[in-house]
């Protein structure tokens, strides 16, 4: 029992990565039409550049703060000169983004990726304290804090900022917004920038646990996939309900079944989701006009 | 990207495919013939997935997992059940086919979005049961799977000429396949898909069964690749068939150009080429270089290699784009079916031969004079009746228990402000919009069936925007509204039978009589649909929607953002289907026009019927006029 409800812990820990992953999904899907493939990856090539400096002879935490401005200016290049080019339709952007996605692992590859994968040192404490015999691990403990001091910046900014307002009403009809005078390309721009500086903080907090490399973003990308189809892929707050859901499943899972169903589980609940509600737990449905 | 898929590509195809067979003439080289191989294995994949992309606007990102089913479900016969060759490559075809069709079955509900993440997703699903120990009984798990040698007489398929062959027959197969497949009237509905799926429904194709079916094509090949894959590495392992595979393998039909299964082809020899010629350096630096050739491809030049090939061509010939010369052997076969047409397509509403009348001048559309001898008022039973109709769009009221009669024989006009429920209400009628209230056409009540059974009764109708398909002629658009059913098996279509021969005549006879009487200028016939003027579109969708035969013809707006010429040829396109016998129910808003066409009006105001009566009665009633107008007119 106590195994299963440290099991529980851990996987909301890891549950709420997956869910700042899926926002951050969802975050551009909403803002920009298009949720990209890529962000994972984008994570991943940022926590190299940490990485490197780091190995170079910087200290960890000024390498974090260095790596966090060069995420933001990562995430405008991303934007402009990928993404915003000859602006194509939504398939083709999706397109763009899938090509970015092999584009940055190898990049990663040619780079940095010599003897990949690397042991990444943690910013946070180890250990942990024990709660009525269950282990508590202070990374876990502490990703939590991060992540709920970041929905609470984000609720605050749609709430309460003029720029947030506006990411609200490109989300909602995003043509309307351009008429009324939402500089909607600028807003992308300014989307992409958080999205890195996110991207970065996912790579960070992830790498010590399961290593650098340059595919290591692939599984938690697929969970965040799951997880922002169980929230509803129009629903921001959602993706953290989704996340939650997938990561305790999948933990559980690994510990109780078996590492090779992990996956299968994610997508088994991501079908299940589609199937019995199309729209996720707290998406709506689109009407479409003719 | 999903721009445009193409007709001409039978002699492009076949040309590359005999360079290809030729090529070990020039390529003697056992490294290069290598490449060559690879590439072509690749390439028969590829081209089924640009089907399913370019063809049917579907995406995969996980392609390789149809690869491996086929790669896999052959070994394993062979090894466990001492299968000979042949029917071991055709059972792996068929698992990866059977797969794909279920798989995709499930994933088609996802649009094209959803399927994206969804494939991708299952490629990584599958790796790890492969490589784990619930399947290792036959996939060997991480330690892999031996491929038996194949070998006839005493040469092995497995080196030299005789894989190069294979595989190149492989090739050319699955080309003749998929190229078929875009002939016939299955790859011409998922064209439609492609553009619109509302609009494909209601022109009675069968979505999903199409979707499913270019699935199934792309899965059937990949499975095919799969078993070359396994002749040429002669050893299955997991990592053979990961998502870097399958990205690459899109990447590759997205750098030769979707839609014109011929750039796949290219692409996947450029990318081994490419992969292989610089692998000497460095196997990342290469993976590096080709993901940016990607890149720069979907940025810059949308529709990939072949497109380049084909506007390097037309400027080296001195061609234009609209290349009306090759479209008139077409024309001539259409004129041809029409001459042969020896008896009248059966239950033919529409068979009248054009009378001259129509010959009205197109560009008197008078707001004053209605025509003073049409009999205002039809007796007889009615066709349609609506009762209690109601929609509700959230808290919003959209329908709100409008009852309707439309006379047979009679078009019907309805009016009403923006947002008044006008089109909500052709949708009940065709059944995309749930509603509450019965729908009965010709006492046979419809209400509680789904959109193509409407159809088959007799409903047909056209969009506020016409979703014609952009990369087929006119003709070809208008013969897929045309076909009485979009039943039947796709094999049986691709097979050329006399019996969907036979069907297609027909589609076609229908096709061209819609065009001929609504008196489309038959040397537009064969342009495609994305060359014409909004107004020929308009009438195009009017054809295309009349080809069904139907009894009663729902018109969305089809003079809105018309000038006053279209308009009037509009109005002259619905008096020919008036006389042909078929009732047309119609939104418009200009007030002429309704003048000129209607028997009946009916106005619509916040979702309820305002008023109904003989189109003079309405437009005269001064609660019409206030809705319309303001009520503040008298003064």
């Amino acid at each position: 029992m106590g195994l299963a409800i440290s099991v529980i812990v851990s996987g909301i820990a890891f549950g709420l990565l997956i869910g700042m992953l899926a926002f951050i999904l969802v975050f551009l899907y909403k803002t920009t039409g298009v949720a990209n493939f890529a962000v994972g990856n984008i994570g991943m090539f940022e926590t190299f550049i940490v990485y490197e400096l780091w190995k170079n002879g910087m200290g960890l935490w000024p390498a974090a703060g260095v790596g966090l401005v060069c995420s933001a200016v990562f995430g405008v290049l991303i934007y402009q000169l990928v993404l915003r080019p000859f602006g194509g339709n939504q398939a083709n952007t999706l397109v763009r983004t899938v090509a970015l996605f092999l584009l940055l692992a190898a990049m990663a590859d040619v780079f940095f990726g010599q003897d990949q994968p690397y042991h990444f040192p943690s910013l946070l404490p180890t250990g942990g304290t024990k709660v009525g015999g269950v282990l508590l691990r202070w990374s876990d403990l502490i990703t939590v804090g991060i992540v709920l001091v970041i929905v609470t910046g984000f609720v605050a900014m749609f709430r309460w900022t003029r720029l947030g307002l506006q990411f609200l009403a490109v989300a909602q009809r995003p043509e309307t917004a351009r008429l009324l005078g939402v500089r909607a390309q600028r807003l992308s721009t300014i989307a992409y920038m958080l999205a890195g500086c996110l991207a970065l903080l996912i790579g960070l907090l992830l790498a010590p646990k399961q290593l650098l490399f340059s595919q290591m973003m692939n599984p938690i990308l697929l969970f965040a996939f799951a997880a922002a189809v169980v929230g509803g892929f129009t629903s921001l707050g959602g993706t953290f309900v989704g996340g939650i859901i997938i990561g305790v499943v999948t933990d559980l899972v690994t510990t109780y079944v078996g590492s090779d169903l992990t996956l299968a589980s994610a997508l088994a609940i991501m079908l299940l989701t589609l199937a019995v509600r199309p729209n996720g737990l707290f998406g709506t449905a689109q009407v479409r006009r003719l | 990207m999903l721009t445009r898929a193409r007709d001409k590509v039978g002699w492009p195809a076949l040309t590359l495919l005999l360079l290809l067979a030729l090529a070990p003439l020039v390529v003697r080289g056992v490294s290069e013939q290598g490449i060559l191989v690879q590439a072509m294995i690749y390439a028969v994949g590829a081209v089924g997935l640009d089907v399913l992309t370019g063809y049917s606007g579907q995406f995969s990102f996980g392609q390789f997992v149809y690869f491996a089913i086929g790669a896999y479900v052959m070994a394993a016969v062979r090894v466990n059940g001492h299968w000979p060759w042949l029917p071991a490559i055709i059972a792996g075809v068929a698992a990866s086919t059977l797969v794909a069709a279920v798989i995709g079955s499930l994933f088609v509900r996802l649009r094209f979005f959803g399927s994206a993440v969804g494939t991708f997703f299952l490629g990584a699903v599958a790796v790890d049961l492969i490589s784990g120990s619930r399947l290792s009984h036959w996939t060997g798990g991480s330690n892999g799977l031996a491929v038996l040698p194949v070998t006839i007489g005493a040469n092995s398929l497995s080196t030299g000429d005789w894989l190069y062959y294979t595989v190149w027959i492989a090739l050319a197969l699955s080309v003749a396949v998929c190229l078929r497949y875009t002939k016939v009237r299955a790859g011409r509905a998922a064209r439609v898909v492609k553009e619109n799926e509302v609009v494909a429904a209601v022109l009675g194709v069968r979505v999903f069964r199409e979707k499913v079916r270019a699935q199934a094509l792309a899965g059937a090949v990949a499975g095919l690749a799969g078993c070359m894959l396994a002749l040429e590495v002669g050893y299955l392992s997991p990592d053979t068939f990961g998502i870097s595979q399958s990205i690459e393998l899109f990447a590759i039909v997205a750098v030769g150009g979707t839609g014109s299964i011929v750039g796949p082809i290219l692409g996947a020899v450029f990318f081994f080429s490419m992969v292989n010629g610089l692998a000497s350096t460095s196997a990342s630096s290469s993976q590096l270089l080709f993901s940016l050739v990607v890149l720069v491809v979907v940025v810059l030049f949308n529709g990939g290699l072949y497109d380049l090939l084909e506007k390097g061509t037309r400027k080296l010939l001195g061609l234009r784009r609209s290349d009306a010369g090759a479209h008139k052997k077409d024309a001539q076969v259409a004129g041809r079916a029409q001459a042969e047409r020896t008896e009248p397509v059966a239950a033919a509403a529409v068979a009248e031969p054009l009378s001259g009348a129509l010959a009205e001048s197109p560009a008197t559309v008078s707001f004053a004079q209605p025509s003073a001898d049409r009999a205002r008022v039809r007796t007889g039973p009615p066709l349609l009746e609506l009762a209690g109709i109601g929609v509700d769009f959230g808290g919003v009221r959209a329908l709100d228990a409008v009852d309707l009669t439309v006379g047979r024989g009679e078009v019907h006009a309805i009016i009403g402000p923006n947002g008044a429920g006008k089109t909500t209400l052709l949708n009940c009628i065709s059944g995309i919009q749930p509603a509450t209230g019965r729908v009965v056409l010709d006492s046979d009540d419809l209400t509680s069936l789904p959109v193509s059974v409407r159809r088959a009764r007799g409903i047909s109708r056209t969009f506020q925007h016409p979703a014609l398909v952009a990369d087929l002629t006119v003709l070809q658009n208008v013969e897929v509204g045309a076909y009485e059913t979009h039943n039947g098996s796709a094999v049986l279509e691709m097979a050329g039978l006399p019996g969907t021969r036979r069907r297609d005549r027909v589609a076609r006879d229908r096709a061209v009589h819609a065009l001929e009487l609504l008196e489309f200028p038959r040397e537009r016939w064969d342009v495609h649909a994305g060359e014409l003027t909004m107004g020929e579109q308009k009438h195009i969708d009017i054809a295309r929607a009349l080809a069904s035969e139907p009894k009663l013809l729902l018109l969305d707006e089809p003079t809105a953002g018309l000038g006053e010429e279209e308009i009037g040829a509009v109005a002259n396109a619905i008096e020919g289907v008036r006389r042909a016998g078929v009732t047309v129910l119609v939104i418009a808003h200009h007030v002429g026009f309704v003048r000129r066409i209607a028997d009946a009006c009916t106005v619509l105001d916040f979702g309820r019927v305002l008023t109904s009566g003989t189109a003079g009665e309405v437009l005269a009633d001064d609660q019409v006029v206030d809705v319309f107008v303001g009520a503040g007119r008298k003064s």
